[in-house]
């Protein structure tokens, strides 16, 4: 049975619209730590200078249809809820292995010094904090299915 | 009355930071714009926009009144605003769309403001300085008021991340704005790049050195005369990154000018008369041979 949920929501990002702001990364901060230190951001933007065109990347979760997380976790703390689609991570229940990080693609998942747990990404139930203090309009919220017709697209299809 | 009747008057949003910091902006437009036969008027009793990055984050509740007040200054006297700070332009139209769009967001703030005896109504438009100029003022009145023009001065423009919203045409009409009293465009590899205004308040150390050092390194590679901008932010930065980043072995001394500056200059200001002496990194040079052109 398939696990695609078509009316999930996600996070895009367009690197093209992307200055660097770093503002995302501060409001997820405050959001999820009340501090301004955007070394704990669940979403990183990362620079690459030496490709101008597409200079920054932004890593965040992308709650998976199929969580590598989720089938990495020994203590079961990871769980897609059904309804949203969201992957979200039980901070009671984890015990800060990190195989998630080593497990998910983009080893998103973070351990949080202070807590002893991995954190990531909770989409800020539903209204993710870095889309909606983006500067450019680089990070957007959209629907799984709408998302992936956009991204043939901005790799230059059709 | 049209808007565009209407904005000949114009109640200015000057802002914090060019009254404070950077009075020869202030002193710049208001020569500018009498020039060009645009009145201000003042809007007393403005707070800060407050700002779109810590404030927001903060308390948006708070950071939507406060603009609402300042919104609601213009709309009980019936004017128009205009702002050249990006950061305050971008406060100010999001606040006013958020509160035409959403009536139960406007009526929290006017319960507010009607304790203080004012109301937001959204009746007034708020403007970009780079729209006040452009589409109010014109194209074709500004070529015929100008007494000299830069003579191919090598302008990099600082274009601030709030005027490069996909739907917005600001930076088109910006780089026509340079063109138009005869500067050069020059592009840089980095024009897109943050000036690192955002992450200044969370890590000091990355914005100078991540973001505005490798602007600055970029601009002074691809050999530009100065730094042309209107965010009073970004050249604030901009001057104090240059300052922070001076040694011996390695000077920087690229001269961050506002439009307006370079306008008033060109409309036939003095730089005496508009405080060019006032910067912190020095724009001596550049101002000399706007004086020198014909």
């Amino acid at each position: 049975m398939s696990k695609v949920n078509p009316t999930q929501e996600v996070i895009v990002f367009d690197p093209e619209k992307c200055t660097g702001c770093t503002y995302c990364m501060i409001a997820c901060t405050f959001k999820h730590h009340q501090s301004t230190d955007f070394e704990r951001s669940f979403i990183r933007i990362i620079d690459d200078p030496e490709s101008p065109k597409v200079r920054f990347i932004a890593i965040h979760c992308a709650h998976c249809d199929d969580p590598y997380c989720l089938a990495s976790c020994p203590v079961e703390a990871i769980v897609k809820d059904v309804e949203s689609g969201l992957v979200k991570f039980n901070t009671n229940r984890c015990i800060g292995c990190m195989a998630c990080q080593i497990a998910c693609p983009i080893s998103n998942p973070r351990f949080d010094r202070e807590r002893r747990v991995m954190l990531k990404c909770d989409f800020c139930d539903g209204d993710p904090q870095c889309v909606k203090f983006c500067t450019t309009g680089a990070l957007q919220k959209m629907m799984r299915e709408e998302a992936r017709k956009e991204f043939p697209k901005r790799l230059g299809g059709e | 009355m049209s808007i565009q009747q209407k904005c000949k008057t114009i109640m200015m949003f000057w802002g914090c930071m060019i009254p404070t910091v950077e009075p020869y902006v202030e002193k710049a437009t208001r020569y500018s714009l009498e020039k060009l036969d645009v009145k201000i008027i003042e809007m007393y009793e403005a707070t800060c926009c407050p700002d779109p990055e810590i404030s927001r984050t903060m308390g948006i509740d708070l950071w939507r009144t406060l603009a609402g007040r300042n919104i609601s200054i213009a709309n009980m006297s019936k004017n128009n605003i205009c702002t050249i700070c990006n950061g305050c332009f971008d406060t100010l139209t999001k606040v006013d769309s958020e509160l035409r769009e959403d009536p139960r967001l406007s009526e929290n703030v006017n319960n507010v403001l009607k304790r203080y005896g004012m109301e937001y109504d959204g009746s007034s438009r708020i403007y970009h300085m780079i729209e006040l100029l452009h589409d109010t003022v014109g194209v074709d009145k500004l070529k015929s008021v100008i007494d000299r023009d830069l003579s191919g001065l090598k302008c990099a423009p600082q274009y601030g991340c709030r005027i490069l919203r996909e739907k917005s045409d600001l930076k088109v009409k910006f780089d026509r704005l340079i063109t138009l009293i005869g500067g050069e465009i020059i592009h840089t590899k980095t024009e897109r790049l943050c000036c690192g205004v955002p992450a200044m308040y969370s890590n000091p150390d990355f914005a100078l050195h991540q973001r505005a050092e490798v602007k600055l390194e970029d601009i002074r590679e691809a050999g530009a005369d100065c730094i042309v901008l209107f965010c009073p932010a970004c050249a604030e930065r901009f001057e104090r990154a240059e300052m922070a980043l001076t040694t011996e072995d390695n000077e920087f001394n690229i001269s961050v000018l506002n439009y307006l500056e370079l306008l008033a200059l060109c409309l036939g200001a003095l730089p005496e008369e508009i405080g060019t002496h006032l910067h912190r990194v020095p724009v001596d040079q550049v101002v000399g041979r706007i004086l020198k052109a014909k």
